[in-house]
């Protein structure tokens, strides 16, 4: 191509663009509803696709290898993984409902004491659980298998159902099921009296190698659940209308939800901790949510931090592939502060309309109740609330102020955080 | 502004240059070495990181927050509680992202700008506004150069006004100084 040419074909090209961004200009409205240049960056930075690509755990070497995530998601949907072979982890994590149960206690074996979380998200955040007692998804899969009032099995038995029934699945992820000799159907350093008794007539090298083969479930259902995920919601269309100055792009919310996320970001103080593209901070919060039994109160992370830090499963464990320097979250965990006690992890608010009832035991049925407990503000019935109460002098800290009406917008707009769940498609069988 | 002398053998210079152009792109390391202190032996060489701090200082003040005080005193580099000591916080040349663990600088000098070596930290902190301390708990895990050290382990998890104390254990005794720093949500890219 001569110069010439180049050039005139990069003056034709400038020149259709030109058109077409004129045009398209022309088709956009002016901005419906305008937001200060902190509110902006405020909506940028909560919009899904900030998160960028999910989070790698090093301490799962097999996250993302597809037989792994077959191989979890049957693991996942099997209640032969319980006591009574009823309960799987899709018993309380359903698919068609947003793999949570709607429940204010999980129900599998018994009735828990916590809500059931979702699963989307759980690569976003370092601490898993109500209380964080878990820091990977591998490892908090780990735990409703062997609690009591959840699968109530134990790990012999698992391993004995993954030699019965996964072999074929098993092995080519994670090689050769170890030759176990004779071993108890039903051990575990944490079961009933007679489990633990038998885990602890085992030798050393069998016990290993069922904790070995029992993290190997774990790290096969965590790839499993790392394909599930948030989608992007009206709220989030609405945000990047906003950054491109697209007028009709706003009409994405109401003019009800538009006051509710101004409120969410002022003086509601929901964006404190609902920030970041998971509408959560991932930390631990007292925030002065009602007890179930006053007598005898949830004490949260505080009780969380003391498993976490003895869990044979955690980063820092024998069965975890990250290096030690790979755990900063362990590493540098912060084990000694006060305000840790009834505090509890923010939850995301994606979705969060479609996940009734709230908070750790389901204390509210509507979203509605919960606006209204941020408004009121109550003390905590253990350790400190946060939240300044009325009449309160925190340093530069305002109380939460809103009227029923403001109530009803926040609400409002907490129903515009809905996106569709991605998740992989049904396994074939 | 106190004139910053120290002694920063070439490679670890070396060290702190790749750390800063690669904070510069957006990529904090999450790792750290908990390896001996490692001491200054060149000669002196002349350094001023005032200008730096002075520059985060006002990047910090510019990103403004809804909620910290106006009159909030943002500067990195003050003398201690009682005097012993003159210290001067080096945070990433960008903000790291919220929630992302990172590290910081600190620099430990006499009030006369000797560099103070093998002191011991502690590193404390939290949201005075929302009575939560840090999510972490940082620690100093090494002696980059003779007075320089390395803290691991910081992370934010909100926007708004934080405070980083640091309980400094060294030959002038035992001093403290309380840091304000405010974290903004990064600048908008559509």
């Amino acid at each position: 191509m001569t110069t010439r040419r180049a050039k005139w074909l990069a003056a034709a090209v400038a020149a259709v663009a030109v058109t077409a961004l004129a045009a398209q200009e022309a088709a956009k409205l002016p901005l419906r509803d305008r937001w200060s240049a902190q509110d902006t960056a405020a909506l940028a930075s909560m919009r899904l696709k900030e998160a960028g690509p999910r989070l790698p755990d090093p301490s799962n070497a097999y996250e993302n290898h597809t037989g792994a995530a077959g191989f979890g998601q049957a693991l996942f949907n099997d209640p032969r993984f319980s006591r009574n072979g009823k309960v799987a982890c899709a018993t309380c994590h359903a698919a068609d409902r947003q793999f949570q149960d709607g429940k204010r206690f999980g129900e599998g074996i018994a009735t828990g004491n916590r809500r059931t979380m979702p699963v989307m998200g759980i690569a976003n955040s370092p601490f898993l659980f109500w209380d964080g007692r878990k820091d990977s998804a591998w490892s908090q899969a780990l735990g409703p298998m062997e609690d009591p009032a959840e699968h109530g099995g134990n790990r012999t038995r698992f391993v004995k159902l993954v030699q019965a029934h996964y072999k074929g699945s098993y092995q080519p992820v994670f090689g050769a099921l170890p030759d176990f000799g004779k071993l108890p159907d039903d051990a575990s350093p944490g079961g009933t009296p007679a489990e633990r008794a038998a885990w602890a007539a085992m030798g050393e090298a069998d016990r290993d190698a069922v904790n070995r083969v029992f993290a190997n479930m774990g790290k096969a259902i965590a790839a499993f659940e790392r394909g599930i995920a948030y989608g992007e919601s009206r709220f989030d269309a609405y945000a990047q209308a906003t950054l491109a100055g697209d007028g009709r792009g706003q009409q994405a919310l109401s003019a009800q939800e538009v006051r509710g996320l101004r409120l969410f970001l002022g003086k509601g103080q929901c964006v404190t901790c609902h920030n970041g593209p998971q509408l959560s901070d991932h930390a631990f919060h007292n925030t002065g949510v009602p007890p179930v039994d006053r007598a005898k109160p949830d004490r949260g992370r505080a009780e969380g931090l003391r498993k976490l830090l003895k869990d044979e499963f955690n980063c820092l464990g024998r069965y975890s592939d990250a290096k030690p320097d790979q755990c900063g979250e362990l590493q540098f965990l912060n084990a000694d502060d006060a305000s840790q006690l009834a505090a509890f992890r923010t939850p995301s608010l994606r979705n969060v309309a479609e996940r009734a009832p709230y908070m750790h035991a389901g204390q509210f049925a509507t979203l509605e109740q919960v606006v209204q407990h941020y408004a009121a503000s109550p003390k905590a019935v253990l350790g400190h609330s946060e939240l300044a109460q009325p009449g309160d002098k925190h340093e530069g800290r305002l109380p939460i102020r809103l009227s029923a009406a403001e109530v009803q917008d926040v609400t409002a707009f907490l129903g515009a955080l809905t996106g569709p769940v991605v998740q992989p498609p049904p396994r074939v069988r | 502004m106190t004139t910053y002398a120290q002694l920063i053998r070439p490679h670890v210079q070396q060290e702190l240059d790749a750390a800063a152009s690669a904070e510069a792109r957006g990529q904090f390391s999450t790792a750290f070495m908990d390896e001996a202190a490692r001491t200054a032996e060149q000669p002196p060489g002349l350094r001023s990181l005032g200008a730096f701090a002075a520059l985060a200082a006002v990047a910090a003040l510019l990103a403004g927050c809804m909620s910290a005080p106006k009159d909030l005193d943002v500067s990195l580099s003050k003398p201690t509680a009682a005097g012993a000591y003159q210290v001067t916080l080096l945070p990433p040349a960008q903000q790291a992202p919220i929630n992302q663990m990172h590290g910081w600088k600190v620099q430990v000098a006499t009030p006369q700008g000797v560099p103070v070596q093998g002191a011991k930290f502690k590193v404390g902190g939290g949201m005075p506004q929302h009575g939560h301390g840090l999510p972490t708990q940082p620690r100093v895990t090494r002696e980059l150069a003779a007075g320089t050290y390395q803290i691991d382990g910081m992370k934010f998890s909100m926007t708004g006004w934080w405070e980083v104390k640091l309980a400094i254990e060294g030959p002038q005794g035992a001093d403290e100084v309380t840091f304000n720093t405010v974290i903004a949500n990064p600048q908008v890219r559509p």
